[in-house]
């Protein structure tokens, strides 16, 4: 049994050390005064005269001195907004004090004269165009992907099936809210943060101070889960810009509310599938028309709208497909990214599609699922080859491990009404295409007293990075773990190893580990070897002990590392041989390796009020090795409570373009009371590239759960949801609109 | 105004505006930063403690009403070898990931397993229904619950 | 620094109240109305030290103090055999870290049409206990809430107690939220009714979160009235209930779907009477 997680003592016992428990003297507050209404034109931001403004430090746009820029992927996101505003949550002027109550005071004496503007409220209002605020046609980006010839065989199949779907913004809701401290040195700034991206926000820091030297590093991360991605960049250097200006440290801490209003979420989504099918239930050809709600900049849009297309098809094989993809702009706080990246909206919608499918044809869910999953041998529509698919294995298992057949073969009669629902779906581990290649991730791994450090910019924040990563380099090392350690992220002493996303951490971030393990043992043995007059493939470790291969011993541990002296070994990412992609054509490998799941859900619904209450969810899900069984089950069932929350009850609407559910007793997430039963069943299928056959398991979870959900209240009261949330409102008024009560 | 009550077993006497939250007297004040602020509206439970052996939120909690009770955070459970078992379990079971809710789940399981020591999983999910958890599922705090109850905590 | 007093009789609090503090009970409704900068006191009069305000016992009634936490209640054996509607309701409001704070008195002091602890009071025909410069006054609960978020209490008045007639009548207590726990209210229904051969003899309806305030149904209890309590007679009460209510939408739900649960409820209450 792999020992408990390296950090659990320390969090359980409240010693560990979020960035709101340290204590930093002499820092000040920073708060940020924003906009307040979505689109406007700023005609000027002043200050009343009777508040002491020496008291304070101050920033607007034109007194910036540095390039308003926040660099992301594009560089048209401003740190503050200059001459118009583009959503409500964006800052207007950046305002730091000695405490909250001076704070509150100054920001109390800023006045902005706005000019409203006509704003983009949603994703059906940017495809409008009343208002354009992007380009010609509110697009932000757009991509595709396609093989064969969807348009031809739809043209001529016998039955064309046709369905749109719709999910809503999710919001992250970790339970620590998002903050920086920022502490000036000589030419020098420090930033310690609740932050995924230690490098991220380097790169955005020296893109607006180039002549300065950064340290980044994170403070324990109570969550995370994408939404400290990339808004960790934009509060960095709201508070290095103040901390400069103000020549000491200042924090920027965001409370629920503000972190709530102001920080990114999920892309909503429209999609719509158009597929081609046999009286069998054989898939012909598929096409997918998706939309994303990007809000008002391009921030991760791109890469997410990547993602949302190449899991499009889900996991069915397909000659003839064609994806089509945009992201739209609306005048709303940028989305970004949200565990799944895309693929949950994605999965959403082709997993209802199949369901529609089914129902069409008078075939079971199942059956039409068993006839199309993708089987070795098969490609994606991008043409990446998969040699070895755990679709159908993923798929009988959850079947089998939870009575599947036998439970949605029961009429749903009484009351409450059961039902049962299946999804299959997939995930892609690492970095889209070339990126992984670009990002040519370092990891280090340094040795001194017999210990060893891996450095990697890879955060912990709650996954178990700093206990799975040592792990496997202990392993490559022939160590025991516990000389293993992983120190929280800091760009001063770890290599840029690429951001903690993507489900790439145990995979690639894994396997670079790895690398530089192997590399350190070999250097390890051979310089043994030379010591004893031996060869290194002769020498090997048994339980602590460097031994020859008559089992002598040479050394201990220690006494290796001693006559050694300190070392640091550094590995950096290779794709493996013959991986490509064109990011033009969206053509070859995508990405590195596909981790499979399926996930059956039971139900019970009260038909008069409509309150639906899950009762068992069965996840079936390939991590392809799993490192540390107890940390892989957590993010399965975290991420699958995370989708079952989307899927019921995480609401957002907006009014003239401001979320209405912006606390936490208005956008609510399940409590102890709502989760279900869980029976979780890891299923190993090795890929070929992460350490052991690991592959990316993070995301997977989360995109499973919501359309299972919809099948099983379509078991339970032949009601079909398309759209996310399925809140009972929902429910009531599909009920009614079909003429069927309670 | 002039504020007497326990603290973690032993008497704490402070001058304290009346309005002042429980919970910014405890990380600010008494350097006890075990206790965690998610909401500051008595939402998440991040903040529990227990007030005469109550799970409460200390972010709702005026100093006014200080006067005469018993507090507990973390920081005593984290020393005291009665609960050794009850954190143990937490670990090993799985049930802590980013550690943000942890101190007040275990604070909000303990109170529970105080007043019943071998509770029903229904009453366990209604207990913990004030701690909002966004990364384990719950299904392991259950288990380590689980694991711990019943015997010499 | 601002004044706070915790008195611990009513005449102290008299006093205090003439300078018109901002009253404290368990102040999770108050402190969250802080923190979002909807108000700032400049004074506090904590009410949860008054001897008067605690307790509960039966004397010609059930009397619950204003200042038991609804923890409290949802565990009184007194409360759990002649009011387990109530009882219910208390067990079902927010938390258990709400519930060991959030008292009954501040829960109807607040005055929101969804605060759980009214429709059971107001099923039960409850009686305010107001404690005021001139000396103690009974009011029933239906003359104590006169508005939304608003009562006729004075600001020189607190609620001291709330009285509940014994009663062996049928009596349930339901509640409709956005998740099983730690919610807020869509629509909530207590009813108290007795049946004499067969027939109701009495009833009462409470309906929460389907208009401004909490509301008796009457035109669903005399549809009720001397009938027995059959399938058909609960779809018409249901159908009145429908009818009787005032729902609107709002962030936490629409007025159709209100409407609706509203008439399951009833119908439910009809279908169990006993």
């Amino acid at each position: 049994m792999t020992a408990a997680r390296v950090d659990g003592w320390d969090k359980i016992t409240g010693r560990a050390r979020f960035l709101d428990d340290i204590h930093v003297d002499g820092a000040w507050i920073a708060g940020v005064v924003r906009a307040g209404v979505p689109r406007a034109h700023v005609r000027s931001v002043g200050f009343d005269p009777s508040f002491d403004w020496s008291r304070v430090v101050r920033i607007t746009a034109s007194d910036l001195g540095v390039d308003n820029v926040v660099r992301i992927i594009a560089e048209d996101m401003p740190i503050l907004a200059a001459a118009e505003v583009s959503h409500a949550a964006e800052a207007l002027c950046l305002v730091a004090a000695p405490d909250r109550g001076m704070l509150a005071r100054a920001m109390g004496a800023v006045h902005a004269d706005l000019e409203p503007l006509d704003a983009v409220a949603d994703l059906e209002d940017a495809l409008a165009c009343r208002t354009v605020i992007r380009g010609n046609d509110n697009t932000l980006c757009s991509c595709r992907v396609s093989c064969g010839d969807a348009a031809g065989v739809l043209a001529s199949a016998p039955i064309v099936v046709e369905g749109t779907y719709r999910t809503g913004h999710q919001e992250h809701a970790y339970l620590e809210p998002s903050g920086v401290v920022a502490i000036p040195g000589g030419r020098s700034i420090e930033i310690v943060g609740s932050l995924q991206c230690p490098y991220y926000v380097q790169s955005a820091l020296e893109r607006v101070l180039p002549g300065l030297r950064f340290r980044v590093r994170q403070s324990e991360i109570g969550g995370a889960f994408g939404g400290k991605e990339d808004y960790p960049s934009v509060i960095a250097l709201q508070a290095a810009l103040l901390a400069l200006k103000a020549g000491r440290p200042v924090r920027l801490s965001l409370d629920r509310h503000e972190d709530m209003v102001a920080t990114t979420k999920r892309h909503p989504s429209r999609i719509f599938h158009r597929t081609a099918v046999d009286r069998d239930g054989a898939i012909l050809a598929m096409q997918v028309d998706a939309i994303l709600d990007g809000g008002a900049y391009v921030t991760l849009s791109p890469v997410v709208l990547q993602r949302a297309v190449l899991h499009s098809t889900g996991a069915y094989r397909c000659q003839h497909v064609d994806v089509r993809g945009r992201v739209v702009a609306t005048s709303t706080p940028p989305n970004g990214a949200f565990r799944g990246f895309g693929a949950p909206q994605a999965i959403f919608a082709v997993e209802r599609q199949i369901d529609l499918v089914a129902r069409t044809l008078g075939l079971s869910p199942l059956e039409v699922r068993r006839r199309n999953v993708l089987r070795p041998g098969d490609r994606m529509p991008c043409g990446q080859m998969l040699d070895a698919p755990a679709a159908s294995e993923v798929l009988e298992r959850a079947v089998a491990e939870s009575g599947y057949e036998k439970l949605r073969a029961r009429k749903p009669s009484g009351r409450p009404a059961r039902g049962v629902g299946l999804s299959l779906f997939l995930h892609g581990g690492g970095f889209t295409g070339g990126g992984e290649a670009r990002i040519g991730g370092t990891a280090a791994i340094s040795l001194a007293r017999g210990r060893a450090e891996v450095l990697v910019s890879s955060t912990e924040m709650g996954q178990g990075a700093r206990t799975v990563l040592p792990i496997i380099a202990a392993r490559a090392l022939g160590w025991p773990p516990e000389r293993v350690s992983m120190p929280l992220a800091d760009t001063s002493i770890a290599p840029d190893t690429g951001p903690t996303v993507a489900s790439r951490t145990t995979m690639v971030v894994g396997r670079i580990v790895e690398d530089a393990a192997r590399r350190l043992e070999s250097r390890i043995r051979e310089h043994l070897a030379s010591i004893h007059s031996l060869g290194a493939s002769e020498i090997s470790i048994r339980e602590g002990v460097y031994v020859d291969s008559g089992g002598r011993k040479l050394a201990t541990i220690d006494q290796a590392c001693e006559s050694l002296g300190p070392v640091r070994q550094e590995a950096r990412y290779s794709p493996p041989e013959g991986h490509s992609f064109d990011d033009a054509t969206m053509k070859g490998d995508a990405y590195l390796d596909y981790a499979w799941g399926a996930d059956v859900v039971e139900i019970e619904v009260d038909t008069e009020t409509w309150e639906v209450r899950p009762i068992r969810l069965t996840l079936a899900h390939d991590v392809g090795r799993a490192v540390h069984p107890v940390l892989a089950a957590g993010q399965m069932e975290g991420g699958s409570l995370q989708g079952l929350g989307w899927a019921c009850m995480e609401q957002i609407r907006t009014a003239r373009c401001r979320y209405l559910e912006d606390r936490m007793s208005t956008y609510i997430v399940p409590t102890a009371a709502d989760a279900p039963e869980f029976s979780t069943v890891i299923v190993e299928s090795p890929g070929r590239f992460g350490p052991g056959g690991a592959k990316g398991l993070g995301e997977l979870p989360v995109g499973g759960v919501p359309p299972a959900y919809a099948s099983a209240i379509e078991h339970a009261t032949g009601l079909i949801a398309a759209e996310l949330p399925i809140t009972p409102e929902k429910l009531f008024h599909l009920g009614s609109s079909t003429g069927r009560r309670g | 105004m002039r504020v007497s009550f326990q603290l973690n077993g032993r008497p704490c006497t402070l001058d304290l505006d009346p309005i002042r939250r429980l919970i910014d007297v405890l990380r600010e004040d008494l350097d006890l930063t075990g206790t965690k602020e998610g909401c500051g509206e008595g939402e998440c439970g991040a903040c529990t403690v227990l007030m005469d052996g109550l799970p409460v939120n200390s972010c709702l909690v005026p100093a006014c009403q200080l006067e005469g009770v018993s507090i507990l955070t973390i920081e005593a459970v984290a020393d005291d070898p009665r609960r050794r078992r009850l954190l143990e379990s937490f670990v090993e079971e799985g049930a802590v990931q980013c550690g943000f809710c942890s101190p007040g789940m275990v604070l909000s399981a303990m109170s529970l397993l105080d007043r019943c020591p071998d509770p029903a999983l229904e009453d366990v999910r209604r207990a913990l229904a004030g701690n909002i958890c966004r990364c384990t599922g719950y299904e392991r705090i259950f288990r380590a619950i689980d694991r711990s109850k019943g015997r010499a905590p | 620094m601002m004044p706070c007093h915790s008195p611990r009789t009513v005449s102290e609090a008299a006093a205090l109240l003439r300078e018109r503090p901002t009253v404290i009970a368990g102040g999770t409704d108050l402190m969250v109305a802080i923190h979002q900068k909807a108000i700032a006191p400049a004074s506090l009069l904590d009410v949860t030290r008054l001897t008067e305000a605690r307790g509960i016992r039966v004397d010609t009634a059930l009397d619950i103090g204003a200042a038991e936490t609804f923890a409290a209640i949802a565990s009184h054996p007194l409360v759990l055999s002649h009011a387990p509607a109530l009882a219910a309701a208390a067990s079902s409001v927010g938390s258990e870290q709400i519930r060991s704070r959030a008292t009954i008195g501040g829960n109807l002091v607040t005055a929101s049409p969804s605060g759980d602890s009214i429709p059971p009071l107001l099923a039960l025909d409850a009686t305010t206990v107001i404690a005021g410069p001139g000396g103690l006054r009974e009011l029933p609960l239906a003359g104590f809430i006169v508005g939304y978020r608003l009562t006729a209490l004075d600001p020189t008045e607190i609620l001291l107690r709330i009285r509940i007639p014994i009663t062996s009548r049928f009596q349930s207590f339901a509640k409709v939220g956005p998740r099983r726990a730690v919610a807020c209210s869509k629509v909530s229904l207590a009813g108290c009714a007795g049946l004499s051969a067969s027939r109701f003899s009495s009833v009462r309806l409470a309906a929460g979160a389907v208009a401004p305030t909490v509301i008796l149904l009457e035109e669903t209890a005399a549809v009720l009235l001397h009938n027995e309590p059959t399938p058909d007679l609960a779809e018409r009460a249901a159908a009145a209930a429908e009818r009787e209510a005032r729902p609107i939408d709002d962030v936490r739900s629409t007025a159709q779907y209100r409407r609706h649960v509203l008439g399951r409820l009833v119908s439910r209450f009809v279908r169990s009477a006993r």
